[in-house]
């Protein structure tokens, strides 16, 4: 509990009647006096009794990334029969958006959406939220702790991909060629010849015309992404070396994502460990996952190899120390 | 509705409710108010019409200069004391400015704490139990104001929604949180520590609250009575015990007067006579032991002092002493306008002499207004004979049809009255019959004075005690009848003196007003230090005889608990064991105390690892370690350790207790609850002592 200033001026007010009071000896200000400190004692009882009967429930979080505001489903239930709640406002740490409810029923669920925004990747934890209030004469700012166990996997940061970066990886301003190949995308329909796998034929068409056609798949061999970021370059001396590094990780998940997006396979070699090849919304969380949990280790002046065990990838990004960023086509 | 208009709406609300008793009051004119009011509806009308008025500063700065010659001009003729006319003016003007200059969050709590001083000043000044709706009202638009107040405060706050939000309905609470307050104010009301001498600082005096007033002036027209029986006010309550009633017609004594001017009548002495002192717990006017007792209110001791029965002999009052004057007159030396309370012991007659009244018997033979047609007249109707006789043949005269009782006087007023009504009119009321006796008397060598009081009242049916109005205001006569005493003689004919017992339609409603009133003026504007005192005595003995049934030599089941009904009731002084009491308002702080130990009990926060924490940084702050924001919480721990190495096993299991809390997602159980907050008890003694 802390008293506000309305409240400093309340219990000033009501000193100076009680010397009044006292002083002249006269019935009605004792009558004001009474009902002064009468409404500080319902006013205590009030606002005690409005944060009591309250439970909070947070959602599931979905993918967050750092400097990405995002909202979670969160519900606040009155479990009184009697009062409802009123000027409720939800806190937590910085990295939470405060939540104004002005009023939940009896035996009401008010469902809302709490925001949140994390400045950096990793786990975060928020054990509880504080929910406060000023009711009902704004005299006191009561509150109460809500336990919410909440857990979040703050990813990287995604940054914008600028042009030049996507021309040195061969992205952007120029289309693939596309040749034929084992791959997964169609490349083109023909007659079925001798020799060809038959699981490769197309029933549908075939039914269609009465002929046996085949389906030519497209080579995926030029649309591979490796990206390389050595996390052994610590300790830092100062905040700019630390926000530099945070900033590689923000563009190794940026290029990760963005190619995956374009079709792209791509995999992530660290210091920590590695991230084969590969494509999907699983890959895709893996690569993240690995992006925000990466450390930074002690300074290691041998090179990082690139795994590559699927054949090697057509496009590979660098990104270390001394050498932010090295893209090769 | 925007936030700003719901606000200047309340505000004016408010500030058009708070002055509404001060003209009733008499602390302000009501062309004052009216000014006012007319101010506060031209900023209700421009705000419902959503002009929002602000005036500019250099405007205030005008228009406070322009007030000031008036303050000036004001202060210097006020009489000293009623100083709050002035400051009403100023708060009225400054307010009604105020409410067309509002700006800021600070103006507009300004503007609240003036419309509070007005409520104040309102209600200290207030005697009508009309004032417990004004409070109430005030109340219930105050607590509305401030709730929707802090909601505006919240609703401002960022995350909160649109503005445009469906209001928040507190209608219903405020409503019940007055109602709540208002029951809630009466134990505060009447614990609240009264001082047995009020006025620290000085008396304060407050107009309204001597607007009632009963008793006689020192000096008496001959048309006082006939202006105060047209009045309808209370006078004066009383219940008496014991029946019958000594009395076929009450009769209250207010005051005598003995030396007329012929126009004017005026009391012997208003300041000599003697102070009696407290025998026995009473004040002893005879030494004739009361056969009946009678509590009497009077609503406020004006004029000349107590009304008493004619019949008194003792007399219980929470005084110290009392004063009787030369003529009889007795009075306490309490100020104040409010309701005094006493009890008069009664003897079985009059008690007219010698010790209530020391007069002179030259002053009663004053021959003020005496001419020789009255003496002529006098002499003519009393004869020759004994005194008594003499006496009786005045008193028929007077009271025969020769005389005709009426209140419309006509032209006495001039010179001469007496004589005017004795042989041209004979129209007249009481003042008349009894000046004209005692002018007779006097001039035939028989000492006489005119009284003046009350006689006859109207019984309360609902609590059964009697009422005593303006209306039963009489004159009679007492007289030193040679072999006979002190006398008392009414020569008014037809004296309405009489035991009203309506209980019907408009009567029985007036009733239940002077009921409301009566409790009003007992138990609100006249309570104090004795009626707490009783307060703690009954609740002693209500204590001591429940503590009483767990003894095992408790009260006997044989022993009649009731009183004897149709006997005369135990009939206690007031305050007589007021010095025994006091010692028990010692009591009193720690009572207070008590209940703050219970209110700590009840509002007192569970230990909370998250304060803990907070605690152990803030030490290591005031240790000249001041730890940054992002200082994690076992690095804040080593410091500790280091800085406060007597205090390392608390901190660190403060530490542990909290990590557990916060960010294992563990709930602390009520053992480890305990322990953090005697670690933390223990830890802060550490931490002081080795600073």
């Amino acid at each position: 509990m802390r008293i506000t200033r309305v409240g400093v001026g309340y219990l000033l007010v009501t000193v100076i009647v009680a010397i009044a009071a006292v002083n002249t000896g006269n019935n009605a200000l004792f009558l004001i006096e009474g009902g002064l400190l009468s409404l500080l004692a319902v006013s205590g009882v009030a606002s005690r009794r409005n944060l009591r009967f309250l439970d909070v429930r947070l959602g599931r979080t979905v993918e967050v990334h750092a400097r990405q505001p995002f909202s979670i489903a969160f519900d606040i239930e009155n479990r009184d029969r009697w009062l409802a709640r009123r000027f409720l406002e939800v806190t937590g740490p910085p990295s939470v958006q405060p939540l104004v409810l002005p009023y939940i029923g009896t035996r009401r669920v008010r469902r809302d959406r709490l925001h949140f925004g994390f400045e950096r990747r990793g786990i975060h934890r928020i054990p509880a939220l504080r929910v406060s209030s000023i009711f009902p004469l704004g005299l006191f700012l009561k509150g109460m702790r809500a336990h919410t166990d909440l857990e979040v996997l703050v990813y990287p940061e995604i940054l914008p991909l600028d042009d030049p970066f996507r021309l040195a990886l061969g992205q952007a301003g120029e289309e693939a060629v596309p040749r034929k190949g084992s791959g997964h995308d169609l490349y083109a329909l023909r007659l079925f010849r001798p020799g060809d796998d038959p699981r490769g034929i197309h029933w549908k068409r075939t039914a269609r015309t009465g002929e046996m056609v085949f389906m030519e798949r497209e080579a995926e061999e030029g649309r591979r992404l490796s990206i390389l970021l050595d996390n052994a370059i610590g300790p830092f001396g100062d905040r700019e070396s630390e926000e530099r590094f945070e900033h590689l990780v923000s563009e190794a998940a940026s290029a990760a994502v963005d190619f995956m997006e374009s079709g792209f396979e791509v995999s992530l070699t660290t210091r920590s460990g590695s991230v084969h090849s590969g494509r999907g919304s699983a890959h895709r969380r893996r690569l993240l996952e690995m992006l925000a949990l990466l450390p930074v280790l002690d300074f290691d002046p041998s090179p990082l190899v690139a795994d590559v065990s699927e054949g090697e990838a057509d496009r590979e990004l660098r990104l270390g120390a001394g050498q932010p960023r090295a893209a090769t086509g | 509705m925007t936030f700003r208009h719901q606000k200047r709406m309340l505000l004016g609300s408010l500030a058009l409710l708070a002055p509404l008793p001060l003209p009733f009051n008499e602390v302000v004119g009501w062309a004052e108010v009216a000014a006012y009011s007319m101010a506060v509806c031209l900023f209700l009308f421009r705000t419902e019409s959503g002009k929002y008025d602000v005036l500019p500063n250099w405007v205030l700065n005008v228009l406070g200069l322009a007030y000031l010659p008036f303050l000036i001009l004001e202060l210097r003729h006020v009489i000293f004391g009623q100083v709050l006319h002035s400051v009403v003016h100023l708060v009225l003007y400054t307010l009604s400015i105020k409410l067309f200059a509002l700006r800021t969050e600070k103006d507009k709590w300004q503007v609240f704490l003036a419309t509070f001083f007005l409520f104040v000043a309102s209600m200290g000044s207030s005697v009508h139990p009309a004032s417990l709706l004004y409070l109430a009202g005030f109340l219930g638009l105050a607590i509305h104001t401030l709730v929707r107040f802090a909601g505006f405060e919240i609703l401002g706050r960022p995350g909160a929604p649109s503005r445009r939000h469906r209001p928040v309905p507190v209608r219903g609470f405020t409503t019940s949180t007055a109602v709540l307050v208002v029951v809630g104010a009466i134990p505060f009301f009447v614990l609240f520590p009264r001082l047995r001498q009020p006025y620290i600082l000085g008396s304060v005096a407050v107009p309204g609250a001597s607007t009632q007033s009963t008793g006689f002036d020192d000096s008496f027209g001959l048309n006082t009575i006939g202006r105060t029986v047209l009045g309808n006010r209370v006078a004066l309550r009383y219940r008496h015990y014991g029946e019958p009633a000594p009395w076929s017609v009450p009769r209250f004594k207010a005051a005598t007067y003995s030396r007329f001017d012929g126009s004017q009548w005026r009391r012997t002495s208003a300041h000599g006579g003697r102070e009696d002192r407290r025998t026995d717990g009473f004040f002893h006017l005879v030494d004739e032991r009361p056969r009946w007792w009678m509590d009497l209110w009077l609503p406020s001791q004006m004029g000349a002092g107590l009304v008493l029965p004619v019949e008194t002999t003792f007399i219980a009052a929470d005084a110290p002493f009392l004063f009787v004057a030369e003529d009889g007159v007795v009075s306490l030396p309490s100020e104040g306008g409010g309701t005094v309370a006493y009890r008069a012991g009664l003897g079985a007659r009059a008690v007219l002499e010698p010790d209530r009244a020391r007069a002179k018997r030259e002053i009663e033979l004053d021959p003020g207004g005496i001419t020789p047609r009255i003496a002529e007249l006098a002499a003519e109707v009393m004869g020759v004979g004994s005194a008594k006789e003499r006496v009786e043949r005045l008193e028929d005269y007077l009271r025969s049809d020769t005389f005709t009782y009426t209140l419309d006087v006509g032209n006495l007023s001039g010179e001469a009255p007496i004589e005017r009504f004795l042989f041209e009119s004979r129209r007249g009321y009481c003042e008349y019959f009894a000046t004209s006796m005692i002018l007779m008397l006097r001039s035939q060598g028989i000492p006489a004075r005119l009284v003046a009081g009350f006689v006859g009242a109207e019984r309360n049916s609902i609590e059964d005690y009697f009422i005593v109005r303006e209306s039963n205001a009489h004159a009679w006569v007492e007289a030193d009848v040679p072999g006979r005493g002190w006398t008392l003689l009414d020569p008014t004919p037809g004296v309405r003196g009489e035991v009203s017992t309506r209980s019907k339609g408009m009567s029985l409603l007036s009733q239940a007003y002077d009921y409301l009133v009566f409790r009003w003026d007992r138990y609100v504007l006249t309570y104090g230090f004795s009626d707490q005192v009783g307060l703690f005595t009954r609740f002693r003995t209500a204590w001591r005889e429940w503590w009483r049934q767990f003894k095992p030599d408790g009260p006997d089941i044989e022993t009649p608990q009731t009183r004897p009904q149709n006997t005369e009731p135990r009939v206690e002084p007031l305050e007589n064991d007021l010095e025994l009491e006091i010692d028990w308002l010692r009591l009193m702080p720690l009572g207070g105390l008590l209940g703050l130990f219970v209110l700590w009990l009840y509002f007192r926060r569970p230990p909370d690892p998250v304060r803990a924490y907070e605690v152990l940084r803030r030490a290591l702050d005031r240790g000249g370690d001041p730890p940054a924001p992002s200082t994690p919480p076992l690095e804040i721990a080593n410091r500790l350790v280091k800085r406060y190495p007597a205090a390392a096993y608390d901190t660190s299991r403060i530490m542990d207790l909290y990590l557990q809390d916060s960010f294992e997602g563990k709930t602390l159980d009520g053992e480890e609850l305990l322990e953090l907050q005697d670690r933390l008890r223990q830890a802060r003694r550490k931490f002081r002592k080795t600073a």
